[in-house]
């Protein structure tokens, strides 16, 4: 039988149970980051069947990507991505969130051109 | 010491989850037939009901619920989404319903405390 003989770190908690200051999630930096992501990548993309799963999905990681660029810590990140087709038809989206007020929030963006619309949603949640 | 939860009853079962959620779309749009000046309500409705029914469920979680009501038209519609979380104990399910003249796509992502 092994036995270990080196140095095992034990790591004391840090009784973190709120964000530390400027760390918090910020919803408008991150709408604003939606919003041109959105902008660049669909300004001249006109709706396709075949190309909307793979554009969506690539929208998602680079969104998430992104986010996680700003250092939230602790924060565990949901990037929700919709796309749809022009034609006339009704649609409504619509959320809601049990959560902790004080750390937790969400930032939204809606695009459309002539051919497609798409909705981008990033939730945040806090772990303590 | 006891563990007072089994991580079997903490986990996010997504059986119970689209139960939930099935059954919140079938009491609010039942056959109804789209209509854009109650799709708001009918949003609202389904949304807070899963909401109510989840945390019923008592567990240590944080619950996004999202409903999409679409009327039926030939348009296309996609949805992807990306997590970054705890896999052993985050998760999310989606479900889909339609009738004759729209479609309902209801997802819920639970994230563990």
């Amino acid at each position: 039988m092994d036995s270990f003989t080196g140095e095992l770190k034990v790591y004391e908690n840090t009784y973190q149970t709120l964000p530390l200051p400027g760390k918090k999630f910020n919803p408008e930096a991150v709408n604003k980051i939606i919003q041109s992501t959105l902008h660049a990548r669909l300004q001249k993309t006109k709706y396709s069947a075949k190309e909307s799963p793979q554009l969506i999905q690539s929208l998602c990681s680079e969104l998430q990507k992104a986010i996680q660029a700003l250092d939230y810590d602790r924060y565990k990140i949901i990037v929700q991505v919709t796309v749809g087709e022009m034609l006339g038809q009704g649609c409504f989206f619509g959320s809601r969130g049990l959560w902790d007020t004080q750390t937790d929030s969400f930032a939204t963006y809606t695009f459309q051109n002539g051919s497609l619309y798409c909705v981008a949603t990033a939730f945040a949640f806090f772990t303590p | 010491m006891e563990d007072l939860q089994s991580s079997e009853e903490a986990a996010f079962v997504v059986e119970d989850v689209t139960n939930i959620i099935k059954e919140a779309i079938e009491v609010t749009l039942q056959q109804a037939a789209y209509h854009h000046s109650k799709v708001g309500q009918w949003t609202s409705n389904v949304v807070e009901q899963c909401l109510r029914r989840l945390t019923a469920l008592n567990k240590p979680f944080k619950y996004i619920v999202t409903c999409i009501i679409m009327q039926k038209n030939g348009a296309g519609l996609h949805t992807a989404s990306s997590c970054y979380w705890d896999n052993a104990s985050d998760g999310s399910c989606s479900y889909r319903w339609e009738n004759k003249t729209m479609y309902c796509i209801t997802s819920v992502f639970g994230c563990m405390i």
